[in-house]
């Protein structure tokens, strides 16, 4: 087990609809296991508005029926290990938003929309220790997740995710 | 005495400081009435067999959808599929499946919860 927390600062969202091309750095992050048998648990999602003016933004977790190829970190996003003596993984589950072969949101496996308005709004969601969502390997489409803005709204912000690796 | 309530996750959404969401466009994302406006928690439950996470909405339902085969909260979605087809497979099943693949290096086909006689539904 080793909880790891991926965060992301002041991104500009834009909205896609399924089955499109997520643009490099315009959604907040994707997880995808670091080797075909990996498991991933999604403990929380939180995320703020940081938008100057109303903007509602349809913020969306879902599976990725098209998974990223050759993924870094995006500007002000970032991941790291929540407890200091974790150790170093074989295995290092993928986190960023910048890829060469974009991941594309599935149609038919939406987990959790979060709506906020962008402009002081707040969201965050915990799973129960019992029931949490899960990822697989590292193939599409139970081996990748993206949390995207959905078609219809956008906004500025920022948040976290906590998932823990097997 | 354990009871389901312990596979409740926790679902805040916070407007107070803000213009909110109309309840229109709430609707067509699929988020109930009264979320975007002022503070707003909810339990919510994870689908046994797609891993959707609804938000149990009191205002109009107390107890989600249940599958009595696995004894488990299920979604809106897999509660009509379970109608339709009365088959029952839940996520942990899925999981074991794709793990057995993936270990003798075989691909693992796509998951597909909503699939009645082989057609996508919802």
């Amino acid at each position: 087990m080793a909880k790891r927390s991926v965060n992301f600062e002041n991104i500009t969202l834009t909205a896609f609809a399924d089955t499109a091309n997520l643009t490099d750095a315009t959604y907040p992050f994707l997880i995808q296991g670091g080797s075909g048998t990996q498991r991933i648990d999604i403990w929380e999602i939180s995320i703020q508005g940081q938008s100057t003016s109303s903007a509602v933004t349809y913020t969306l977790l879902s599976r990725d029926s098209t998974v990223c190829i050759t993924n870094s970190y995006g500007t002000a996003q970032m991941d790291a290990a929540i407890d200091a003596s974790t150790a170093a993984l074989a295995a290092v589950p993928l986190t960023g938003n910048t890829n060469t072969t974009k991941p594309q949101r599935s149609s038919t496996l939406h987990l959790l929309p979060l709506s906020i308005n962008a402009f002081g709004g707040f969201a965050d969601w915990k799973a129960s220790p019992y029931a949490y969502p899960n990822t697989i390997g590292a193939s599409a489409s139970l081996g990748e997740v993206s949390f995207s803005a959905f078609t219809g709204g956008s906004g500025i912000v920022a948040g976290f995710c906590i998932y823990d690796v097997y | 005495m354990q009871t389901k309530r312990r596979f409740e996750g926790y679902c805040l959404v916070d407007h107070s400081n803000s213009p909110g969401i109309t309840n229109r466009q709430l609707v067509d994302n699929g988020m109930p009435i009264g979320v975007g406006r002022a503070r707003y928690e909810a339990p919510t439950i994870l689908c046994w067999h797609c891993q959707a996470v609804e938000l149990v909405d009191s205002g109009r339902q107390k107890t989600p959808p249940y599958c009595s085969k696995c004894d488990q909260y299920i979604c809106h979605r897999c509660s009509l599929v379970m109608k339709l087809t009365g088959e029952c497979k839940p996520f942990t099943k899925v999981m074991d499946e794709a793990m057995e693949l993936a270990a003798r290096g075989q691909a693992v086909p796509i998951f597909n919860p909503g699939a009645v006689n082989g057609q996508a539904f919802g």
